[in-house]
């Protein structure tokens, strides 16, 4: 009876935390927080005196109204769908590759070395490249694999620092041993390479459906393998490895090289399907973009195909509009906040509004 | 000889600067249990706000000032984030990274290239400064360089080390919920400090542009927000560590302009790599003979964020 003289709690309702989120509030969650991002990004062109309204009006055309621009979307799709799945693969074991740029660069680079210097019919060269290109990026993930696993070395910094040697390695191989010394008015770029991938949209080439089935190989591994549910557990928990049987170090390892192969892979096709040289911007910040459209998609097939789509448009639109005042640099800094809204969605759809349990002890009490 | 000697020591404090400044902003931060990744695009605000702020006023102390501003404002949006929402710290810092790179190339454009109007110039300490060679690289250089390497740094030991709030900051940072249940505000000690931190960082790039390079530039930034992350590792999370371990990265930067300058037979490439390549050492050395959990000298809570609900 002593508790009938507690006072009542204002507040009949309060917010609770709850261990994981619903998949529903995820969804409406990371939406809202899209909408919002973009929100602010408006209110901060309208306040640089620009119009929101026209400038998204005019993305639109210039990423969907007509033939070339629905062309030059798919272009920019291809490399963001296949970063994207490099990312989510290393993501599958709370793995961060940074470095995705990088990796392309160097699957770049030995697609460029053997096809300047190799010869041979274009399908079969096609094929040799592919696999060099894999090789290429895998390559250059190792060592941060092999730190990461047996020595626990932040990957994060690892990967990125090779950002910018492969860089260094572009820019001496394309204004240096392979610059085009063929005089046809091209800078800074290597000699043409003479094995293109078919294209089958004006300038689109069939990267995108080599894109499209690398997801759907994603899809399929991540549902129906042993191999991926023991990397989600091995990913999950540190420790569960020895009780399963799986050598996490080793894991480890290999999926961080398959990352770098499929990174590798997008400079393959890059080389041979859009630009046909080697050259600093090959990777216009991909691998940056490729990881946000993963985070957006959180790591789900359907999701990295949907948060790809959206990476590719809001680029296209920053890339088209640079007349407008707009730049590559400006969606850069959309998708950071993007990014940070989806992170921050992500905690506040763990909160639920639940009556408070002060409450329910009381209507227990009333009730007798 | 000792003209090339003093050159390159006077380089190397210099570019050990913007190191110190950033790898401190974030030896705070980590400290308190909340890892930044977002340094590099800190660093670029700090750097194009600071500029700006010379080429409207004249005075390199604005600039520094704008640039600490700007610092405050970017840290409050991140720790709103990544402390009080509690969002992934990974997120937020890379979104940091992508929100700070951007915009401070946008806003950049207008005065990228150019060379900025004022700068902050070499106090000479008396005597000091005629000890040979060294002298003169340390006693010699402007006043944020005597703030970055030596002011700071040991202000900040002191206050992590020998003060009761150091003790609640580090507390924070090894068992958050230790630390709440003694009374300690969590959220408000990793607010406080992050921001505290980011300010640095931005400080950082204001240093950059108006002691080192003075100029903005798209690439002005080159690593040194990721370099900076590697170096508080490195450092073991010790203010005075990461001064040296700054130095030792100002050396390296060093070392490759007085190459250039003297025409070694070194690939240019491979002079540029260097500050990469030794940063994958400094970061893989160590940690080959640390393997045991951490012996590095991490907070034990470092990039957790804290829930009270959750506390066990």
């Amino acid at each position: 009876m002593a508790l009938k003289s507690l006072p009542r709690p204002s507040i009949g309702w309060k917010l609770r935390l709850t261990p994981i989120a619903s998949r529903n509030a995820l969804v409406v969650a990371r939406i809202v927080a899209v909408l919002l991002a973009l929100l602010v990004s408006a209110v901060v062109i309208k306040l640089s005196g620009l119009s929101p309204i026209a400038l998204g009006a005019k993305a639109l055309k210039s990423s969907l109204g007509s033939e070339f621009a629905l062309e030059q979307l798919g272009l920019l799709l291809t490399p963001i769908l296949i970063t994207a799945v490099a990312a989510a693969s290393a993501l599958r074991m709370g793995l961060w590759n940074i470095g995705i740029d990088g990796q392309l660069y160097i699957g770049a680079v030995a697609v460029t070395g053997v096809g300047l210097f190799v010869d041979g019919p274009n399908f079969l060269m096609l094929l040799v490249l592919s696999i060099t290109g894999m090789v290429g990026g895998a390559l250059w993930v190792l060592l941060p694999a092999l730190a990461r696993a047996y020595a626990n070395v932040n990957e994060i910094i690892s990967t990125l620092m090779l950002n910018f040697v492969a860089i260094l390695i572009v820019n001496y191989l394309a204004t240096g041993p392979w610059r085009d010394k063929t005089g046809a008015g091209v800078m800074a770029a290597s000699a043409r390479i003479p094995f293109a991938l078919p294209e089958f949209f004006g300038a689109l080439h069939i990267g995108l459906f080599l894109g499209m089935i690398l997801l759907g190989v994603f899809a399929f591994v991540s549902r129906f393998t042993q191999f991926a549910y023991e990397t989600d557990l091995v990913g999950a928990n540190n420790h569960i490895g020895s009780y399963m049987g799986v050598r996490t170090e080793q894991r480890i390892v290999v999926i961080m090289l398959v990352s770098g192969a499929i990174a590798g892979l997008a400079g393959m096709i890059e080389v041979t399907g859009n630009v046909h040289r080697l050259q600093y911007g090959i990777s216009n910040q991909f691998g940056i973009f490729g990881i946000i459209a993963a985070v957006l998609g959180r790591g789900s097939p359907i999701g990295i195909a949907v948060g790809s789509v959206f990476i590719a448009f809001v680029l296209n639109s920053g890339l088209v509009m640079q007349s407008a005042g707009l730049s590559l640099n400006s969606v850069i800094a959309l998708t950071g906040l993007v990014l940070l809204a989806v992170a921050s969605a992500e905690v506040l759809a763990r909160y639920k509004l639940a009556r408070s349990s002060a409450n329910l002890v009381r209507s227990k009490v009333d009730a007798g | 000889m000792i003209e090339l000697l003093t050159n390159m020591t006077t380089s190397a404090v210099l570019a050990g600067g913007v190191l110190a400044l950033a790898a401190l902003g974030e030896t705070l931060g980590e400290r308190v249990g909340v890892i930044n990744l977002g340094l590099e695009g800190l660093i670029a605000m700090g750097a194009v706000v600071a500029v700006l702020a010379v080429f409207t006023t004249g005075n390199p102390w604005l600039g520094l000032l704008a640039a600490a501003a700007i610092g405050l404002a970017l840290g409050s949006i991140f720790a709103l984030a990544a402390v009080v929402v509690r969002a992934n710290q990974i997120l937020c810092g890379l979104a940091l990274t992508f929100i700070g790179l951007g915009l401070a190339k946008s806003i950049g454009n207008p005065v990228a290239g150019r060379p900025v109007t004022a700068q902050f110039v070499a106090v000479r300490l008396p005597l000091l400064s005629d000890i040979p060679i060294l002298g003169r690289s340390l006693f010699n250089q402007p006043i944020p360089v005597y703030f970055a390497l030596l002011l700071l740094p040991v202000s900040l030991h002191f206050l992590l080390f020998r003060t009761r709030h150091g003790l609640n900051i580090r507390a924070v940072g090894e068992d958050p919920g230790s630390a709440d249940v003694a009374g300690i505000s969590v959220m408000s000690i990793r607010f406080l400090y992050v921001c505290v931190g980011a300010a640095l960082t931005t400080i950082a790039g204001a240093y950059l542009t108006l002691v080192f390079i003075p100029t903005w530039s798209d690439g002005v930034t080159a690593g040194r927000g990721w370099i900076a992350i590697a170096l508080v590792i490195f450092a073991r999370y010790q203010p005075l560590r990461v001064v040296l371990g700054a130095i030792l990265f100002g050396f390296v930067t060093a070392l490759g302009f007085a190459a250039q300058a003297l025409n070694w037979p070194i690939s240019p490439v491979v002079l540029s790599a260097l500050p990469y390549v030794l940063t994958l050492l400094v970061l893989i050395g160590p940690a080959l003979r640390l393997r045991t959990a951490n012996a590095g000298g991490a907070p034990a809570a470092l990039g957790q964020p804290y829930f009270r609900e959750e506390r066990n």
